[in-house]
């Protein structure tokens, strides 16, 4: 069983640990980013990575 | 036609000398004078005149109007650009960014937004918000 636990725990644990960050975003932004996760059912801390991700690709980082 | 009666037999010697004193060599003096007098002042009038006349055209056009043209108008054109610039630059400027957001990323997530902030001298919140308005712009969730 504990093994069984942690094999779940490992896999449920994200790969790489998250930090935070602390942005200031206009209010066009910040809707979109709220509006967005809403619709989406995600956290709008995924909406950010997803956009940091998306902008290294595109600059081929 | 009868003869003309002598006018200084009839009206005594005062008369002869009147009549010989305003003769033909005053009349032509007079008119020699007045002539060349009004000829030589009507020449002189219009050249004085036109030498005014085109004196003064000239520096209308050439001095006012220049004038009028290169300083005036060109001020105000600036004026007015500098107006428009200053009203569109403003609202960029004055734009508020009070939409505090903590989000939660990968450490190399964190250090891509600062080397790259750094790197185009922005601080980390304005190089975030440039990312996210390149991902309004270019991608579409599904």
């Amino acid at each position: 069983m504990n093994n069984k636990k942690d094999v779940l725990d490992k896999l449920l644990t994200p790969q790489e640990a998250y930090v935070r960050h602390t942005v200031y975003l206009n209010e066009e932004q910040s809707e979109f980013v709220k509006g967005t996760a809403a619709s989406r059912n995600v956290k709008q801390s995924e909406i950010v990575r997803i956009a940091i991700d998306m902008l290294m690709e595109a600059m081929r980082e | 036609m009868g003869k003309r009666p002598d006018m200084s037999k009839r009206m005594g010697r005062g008369a002869d000398i009147f009549f010989e004193d305003t003769s033909v060599l005053d009349t032509n003096k007079n008119n020699e004078k007045d002539t060349i007098e009004s000829t030589n002042n009507d020449s002189k009038q219009d050249n004085i005149q036109n030498s005014i006349k085109s004196d003064a055209h000239h520096t209308n056009e050439d001095t006012t109007q220049h004038k009028d043209k290169d300083t005036t108008l060109d001020t105000t054109l600036d004026t007015k650009q500098y107006t428009n610039k200053y009203t569109i630059e403003m609202p960029d400027t004055s734009e508020l960014y009070n939409e505090r957001l903590v989000a939660n990323v990968t450490r190399s997530q964190k250090k891509y937004v600062e080397r790259t902030a750094k790197k185009h001298k922005m601080n980390n919140s304005e190089f975030v918000r440039f990312m996210i308005d390149f991902f309004i712009e270019n991608f579409e969730l599904k």
